[in-house]
């Protein structure tokens, strides 16, 4: 008879597959998150870089890091913003802007989502397919073709100058920021939209018609209400994002109107002022984070509500007035961000394009002139994306399983930390983080790449979890029954079962990190630029045909992934 | 083949005991079914043989080795699920052959752990050996699937299905097959086939085999002895015909489907006989007991009817009326009113025109060896 365990059986277990991937797991973001962030936040105190990590390496260097802190630790910085104008009005800016376009998206939105939903409006699977369209244009290509279109010279403008409208908007202004962001935005506020007009009972509804209510009535005092985890999950998502947009504001820079995440950019870049820069930093996490908080308490249980409900059998709406006017309404919606990508395509074939309808005259040789001048910007693009791609699908696969298999729920909460992480933020305290011995990764291409795979896991383990809880514990059950020790359980069942969440969330990382631009403008060295980073640099410049170009490019490539992994994976992929 | 052997075994969650201090024995080659309702703990006992539930007390032992805190892939178990848990991207074949390549990575070198695991990257780069092949088609032919080693899972019935779960737990050859209501999604007929596959499967083989189950049907079928489980401990252990004939308790008497379970009490025990008085009526047993409040058991089909007009030859007789007769096929199943008692009775072979009418005035009797006494807890 054995008895219990012994000794080489306990080292055994104590280096099992779980044990040694949940260290992995939390040594990465130990690493590429907690250390940044921590970096931040003493630099936003202290005002000079501080090394951080090299206070691990022997006692006598974190005693001097304490002393450091000790003498130079103050909360100046912080008193600065409420002192210093500047940075005060950016921040209210800042939160007046991300409210005010949430609110403009939800509005703009919801009719679309109805109609999507709730409606039998002709051609819905096409607006349906289109509405996706605008999350794939990074912004400062959008804020661009705006600036082709509304701008002085801007085709648009001139129509409106030969019907006797003269100066019909001026694009550079917040509100210009403002109309960009809704445009380009109102996906992220439709998609959870339809998704609850969809699975919400309908018989509440029905039961508002018997009691007499019109429908317009009943619409507004029982489906929205009922609607409202929906709408509020969406304009959170919104308003985040306008947060972090950089984009935007700085392609139309509109003058006398600071926003938090330029600012934090131009401390760093502009003035070298850590101090400052970090400080902004900070104010953005908590921002984003504290809103992120809010509305994961009060969705934490809506979400099932929605994804665990039966599909509801309802009738359609199929009144043609209604229908049609959904449609009309849908068209000019989307045909704000379609004719912006047109626009961009128009003017990366122009020779030249003044104040016209139409460019002078087509060539293809921006194109040539792209592939000669930034091929290796496309290259980098691909490596940079598959690098974060590549490691992303190792922690999108591990922490699931490690969260939802073995119950390490800790690393749940890991996972969507980063959600609260503006490009800008964790670039700025990655540097922080890096610039010194022990780990002197600033400047380098892999910095870039944990910078995406740290912003972007979240979106992908979105993914991987749930495809991961699809799968019935007694399968994996069986395959260790039947013998088979963790690691072979996992690559022979569990892995190719998650195969089509990971493929999808992987994309994800992909096509989000390829056109990523504010911390790559932070974090990408000279030799390492990818296509978004040149593309703005050449804005910038005013080199406007070849960026233009290189956009079509990148668009093109985005429009083709989705496409494929649409055509793979379905509507699971539209998140 | 191997005796199991579970001591003083207990699973908490929470401030719920699943499985409360449970000891058992299964003897060698035996089929051992574990019979009680959902939530009794007979899953959970289950779960923690096969070293998917860790146990929060206790020991478990295979033949003479302690397994309790072995990892599920290091014990030499099979098992069958309730919902197959087949893998629905492999093929039948792989399925089968997954245990014999899981024990290939296991045993063997670095070589063979990379063949195996390009395996289900690749199945032509990595094709399989001759022996498994051969033990997979065999394990296949053992449950008549040897055709469809091809196919995918999903492409198969739900009797196929579970079929191919069943070679796929017994073709590594383990000394002991747990299953898991392995029927329990499958229609009534196939259930019926299905338990005469396995039973018969089992006693070739010589497997010590446990099987949980709610259905007393199955057990009763199956088993060469049955544990009754209640609230995670046992309540009641025999061979099927001790467990059908001397219910411990007036649970395991209404678990087992004796409908007639009336409480009373012993008025007096002579001439071979006990009295019993249960509410208005005096019933006389052959049993005998040591309590005097009891619930007499009378089991549907141990009672007869008669027109109220005919003789009737039974120790307890007692008029009674038709409250409701339903048509059963190879039975009919009435629902008659004695006094202030209602009685379920199963009459055999109806003739389908001649049921009682509800209101009619009958006679009810049964034998007094007819009569179970337990104990009233």
């Amino acid at each position: 008879m054995t008895s219990g365990i012994g000794a080489w059986d306990r080292v055994r277990r104590a280096f099992s597959f779980d044990n040694v991937a949940t260290v992995a797991v939390l040594l990465f973001f130990a690493l590429f998150l907690i250390l940044p962030f921590l970096s931040i936040l003493i630099v936003s105190l202290t005002g000079q870089p501080v090394a951080v990590l090299d206070a691990f390496l022997g006692f006598d260097r974190a005693v001097a890091l304490w002393e450091t802190l000790a003498t130079t630790a103050s909360l100046k910085f912080y008193i600065q913003i409420f002192s210093f104008g500047r940075y005060f009005q950016a921040l209210i800016n800042s939160v007046v802007l991300g409210i005010g376009v949430s609110i403009a998206c939800i509005l703009i939105s919801m009719p679309i989502a109805y109609a999507l939903a709730r409606t039998k409006m002709p051609g819905r699977t096409l607006i349906g397919a289109l509405c996706i369209v605008p999350l794939m244009v990074p912004t400062f290509i959008s804020s661009f073709a705006f600036i082709l279109m509304f701008g002085k010279t801007g085709w648009i403008t001139q129509i409106f100058a030969m019907l006797g409208i003269e100066e019909l908007i001026d694009i550079h202004t917040p509100l210009g920021i403002a109309i960009v962001q809704v445009f380009f935005f109102f996906p992220y506020a439709l998609l959870p939209m339809v998704a609850v007009f969809k699975t919400m009972d309908p018989s509440l509804e029905e039961a508002s018609y018997l009691l007499g209510a019109r429908r317009f009535f009943s619409f507004l005092t029982t489906t929205m209400p009922l609607a409202a985890p929906g709408i509020w999950a969406g304009g959170v998502l919104v308003f985040v994002v306008s947060l972090e947009d950089f984009g935007t504001p700085m392609i139309l820079s509109p003058r006398g109107f600071p926003l938090l995440i330029v600012e934090a950019y131009r401390e760093m870049v502009g003035y070298f002022n850590w101090g400052g820069a970090s400080v902004i930093a900070v104010l953005l996490v908590m921002l984003s984070g504290v809103v992120l908080l809010v509305q994961r308490r009060t969705l934490g249980t809506t979400e099932f509500r929605t994804i665990g409900g039966k599909p509801a059998k309802r009738e359609l709406i199929a009144n043609p007035r209604i229908c049609i006017g959904l449609l009309v309404y849908s068209a000019i919606v989307l045909a704000i961000p379609m004719l912006a990508i047109y626009t961009t395509a128009l003017q990366s074939f122009a020779t030249t394009w003044g104040a016209q309808l139409f460019p002078e005259g087509l060539t293809l040789r921006n194109y040539a002139y792209v592939f000669e001048r930034s091929a290796g910007a496309i290259v980098n693009s691909f490596l940079l994306g598959g690098a974060a791609l590549a490691i992303s699908v190792v922690l999108s696969t591990l922490i699931p399983y490690l969260v939802v298999r073995r119950g390490r729920t800790s690393l749940d909460y890991l996972g969507f930390l980063p959600l609260a992480l503006p490009g800008t933020a964790l670039a700025i305290a990655m540097i922080l983080a890096f610039n010194t011995p022990p780990l002197q990764l600033t400047g380098t291409a892999l910095l870039v790449i944990m910078a995406y795979v740290v912003r972007r896991v979240p979106y992908a383990l979105r993914s991987t979890s749930a495809s991961i809880r699809t799968i019935s514990p007694d399968i994996e059950g069986a395959s260790y029954v039947l013998g088979a020790p963790t690691f072979l359980s996992l690559w022979s069942v569990t892995f190719p079962l998650m195969l089509p969440g990971i493929i999808a969330g992987a994309i994800m990382v992909f096509l989000t990190s390829i056109r990523e631009i504010s911390a790559t403008i932070l974090l990408a060295p000279e030799d390492w630029k990818p296509m978004s980073l040149v593309i703005f640099e050449g804005l910038i410049r005013g080199e406007f045909y070849t960026s233009s170009a290189i956009s079509m490019l990148l668009i093109l490539v985005v429009m083709i992934v989705q496409y494929v992994v649409f055509r793979l994976l379905g509507d699971k992929a539209l998140f | 083949m191997a005796q199991v052997r579970l001591q003083g075994l207990q699973k908490v969650y929470g401030s719920f005991r699943a499985v409360d201090n449970l000891t058992l024995t299964v003897e060698d080659g035996e089929f051992f079914a574990l019979l009680g309702s959902s939530g009794s703990g007979k899953t959970t006992a289950l779960r923690c043989t096969a070293g998917l539930e860790q146990p929060t007390a206790g020991q478990i032992f295979i033949g003479d080795q302690n397994v309790t805190h072995l990892p599920p892939y290091e014990r030499p178990c099979g098992m069958m699920f309730q919902s197959y848990a087949l893998f629905p991207h492999l093929s039948v074949f792989d399925n089968v052959a997954y245990g014999l390549r899981a024990q290939r990575y296991r045993d063997g070198g670095l070589l063979d752990k990379a063949a195996v695991l390009g395996g289900f990257i690749n199945r032509r780069l990595f094709p399989a050996d001759e022996s498994v092949r051969k033990r997979v088609l065999e394990a296949l032919r053992l449950v008549e699937l040897e055709n469809q080693a091809d196919k995918s899972p999903t492409q198969l019935s739900g009797g196929m299905q579970q079929r191919v779960a069943l070679a796929r737990a017994l073709v590594t050859e383990p000394k002991v097959l747990l299953l898991d209501e392995p029927l329990s999604n499958l229609d009534r007929k196939l259930r019926v086939s299905m338990r005469a596959t396995i039973r018969k499967l089992q006693q070739s083989l010589r497997i010590t085999a446990i099987y949980v189950t709610h259905d007393q049907e199955e057990a009763l079928s199956m088993a060469d002895r049955i544990a009754i489980m209640d609230r995670g401990k046992v309540v009641q252990l025999g061979t099927p015909a001790e467990i059908y004939d001397r219910p411990a308790s007036a649970f395991v008497a209404d678990f087992i489907g004796a409908e007639n379970i009336l409480p009373g009490r012993v008025v007096s025990a002579e001439n071979g006989y006990t009295l019993l008085e249960v509410g208005s009526l005096r019933i006389r047993a052959t049993a005998k007991i040591g309590a005097t409040r009891i619930r007499a058991v009378i089991r549907p089909q141990a009672i007869r009817l008669a027109r109220a007009d005919a003789p009737m030859q039974a120790s307890n007789v007692f008029d009674g009326t038709v409250r409701y007769g339903a048509y059963l096929g190879a039975t009919a199943r009435y629902e008659v009113n004695v006094g202030d008692h209602l009685f379920i009775v199963d009459v055999p072979d109806p003739r389908p025109g001649a049921l009682m009418a509800p209101g009619e005035r009958i006679k009810l009797g049964f034998d007094a060896d007819s009569v179970i006494l337990v104990e009233d807890a």
